[in-house]
């Protein structure tokens, strides 16, 4: 029964094709998979939204690559603040680079964070944003969903 | 008793205000042959010594001293105010004098900048005291520079990065001079220059930067030796007041040591100001915000689709549900 119920998972994974799963908080709503290109996407009543991408890397690029690829591509095509950049370590042993930065949109400041992690020929990466004052209430379940995270 | 020529006085007296740089002490010194045309072999060899020894502060107030030491044999004496000594404190008192009377100055408006009396540099009026006998020290030491800087940061939420940069400065022993919208302008003593310039770059992303060291110590020495010489000439013409024996005499000496007074201040003002600025290094920060998108033609772009998607504008436009 317990080797069913294993083999149950196994498949359930595979049919779903994520390899990584993020527990989004409590008080979030999760939407469909697949959808935009992320692999899960969960979002708050206020708007506060995490995301999970899986990323094909095929001429597998190295964390410092990627890492300096996006911040390239934010800061000086997209404009966007860097404001903190750290080491981070999620729930499954793997070591990536905490990005955040900070947008200026609809005349109030927005947070985006992206979380970078690479593992052989794929990039994993999780996105958290929203409206800087209602991202800073939900941050402490942001950061836990994160370091929660496996693949 | 030799009678002193009030007009070779008023000639003096002009060259000392109009004199500058290396001309000005030729010119002095050619006044002074006419005031003391006895003792000619020692402006002589002051001459030579200022024009071929590479104009040394130090020595130049010894010369004066000796000259001052040495009256002339007709000259009236004793001289007790006319001393290489007196110089020396006058010149030093110069920058506290006008230091001391700094109240309303920016550091005191924008007070709450400024750091406890504990940070290791005070303020303008140490500064300025500070400065003249700094400037004999440092004519064997090094140059004096004037640091300034201006960088151009394109930040995320300008106001709160304006006070990250306030903190930086209040931390670096600094104060705020100037703030608006998209600037501020902040001085920091010279000591803490390079750091607090490093850390106010980090809170924001560069995206031009200018750093300038303007060296002063040519100005700085001209003018330490014609506050001397301008105070010299002002004891002399206070004397020379005392022993006026007519209205005429006594009104032209007046007319030149309210002229002479009036070089003294601009001289001791100008002293200040280089001072202050020797002192404390500015610092301007220009803000602009992060809004918009800065792409640009050529900029280069990695053939990555999904780095395109990379956006909060993605993240957060949700799907309706079906």
């Amino acid at each position: 029964m317990k080797k069913t119920s294993m083999i149950a998972a196994v498949l359930l994974l595979v049919a779903c094709g994520s390899a990584s799963h993020l527990t989004p908080p409590a008080n979030f709503l999760a939407l469909d998979e697949n959808e935009e290109g992320y692999a899960q996407r969960a979002t708050s009543a206020e708007g506060v939204v995490i995301a999970t991408r899986e990323l094909d890397n095929d001429h597998e690029g190295t964390l410092a690559f990627w890492v300096e690829a996006i911040k390239q591509r934010m800061q000086h095509t997209r404009g966007y603040a860097l404001t903190a950049e750290s080491d981070i370590s999620i729930a499954s042993g793997q070591r990536g680079k905490q990005l955040r930065f900070g947008h200026d949109e609809a005349g109030g400041p927005y947070v985006y964070w992206l979380n970078i992690f690479v593992e052989g020929d794929r990039v994993f990466i999780v996105e958290a944003g929203g409206k800087q004052d209602l991202f800073t209430t939900t941050q402490p379940q942001i950061e836990q969903a994160i370091a929660a995270y496996r693949f | 008793m030799r009678i002193w020529n009030l007009g070779a006085v008023a000639a003096l007296a002009w060259v000392v205000g109009c004199g500058g740089g290396g001309q000005q002490y030729g010119s002095t010194i050619a006044s002074s042959e006419a005031v003391y045309s006895d003792d000619e072999s020692v402006m002589r060899s002051v001459s030579q010594r200022l024009e071929f020894d590479g104009i040394e502060v130090r020595s130049q107030r010894s010369d004066l001293s000796r000259m001052a030491s040495s009256p002339p044999p007709d000259a009236p004496s004793p001289m007790p105010s006319a001393t290489g000594e007196s110089y020396e404190s006058e010149a030093i008192s110069a920058g506290a004098d006008s230091a001391s009377s700094n109240e309303g100055s920016p550091r005191q408006r924008y007070a709450d900048a400024t750091p406890p009396p504990a940070q290791p540099v005070a303020g303008t009026a140490r500064a300025g005291a500070d400065s003249s006998s700094r400037v004999t020290d440092d004519a064997h030491h090094g140059p004096l520079l004037i640091y300034t800087a201006t960088v151009h940061l394109s930040v995320f939420e300008v106001e709160r990065t304006q006070q990250s940069v306030i903190e930086i400065i209040r931390e670096a022993g600094g104060f705020l001079q100037l703030q608006n919208d998209q600037q501020l302008t902040v001085r920091v003593p010279a000591a803490n220059f390079r750091d607090a310039l490093a850390r106010i770059e980090q809170v924001g992303d560069v995206l031009h930067r200018n750093v300038q060291a303007l060296d002063v110590s040519d100005e700085y020495r001209d003018l330490t030796i014609r506050l001397q010489n301008a105070l010299a000439m002002r004891d002399r013409l206070q004397l020379l007041l005392q022993q006026a024996s007519t209205t005429e005499q006594a009104l032209q000496v007046e007319h030149e040591l309210e002229r002479v007074t009036l070089i003294v201040e601009q001289l001791r003002g100008r002293m200040q100001l280089l001072g202050d600025r020797l002192a404390f290094s500015t610092i301007t920060v220009m803000f602009q915000p992060h809004a918009e998108p800065t792409d640009q033609p050529g900029t280069f772009r990695l053939p990555v689709p999904w780095l395109d998607e990379l956006t909060l504008t993605h993240l957060l436009s949700l799907p309706y549900e079906d």
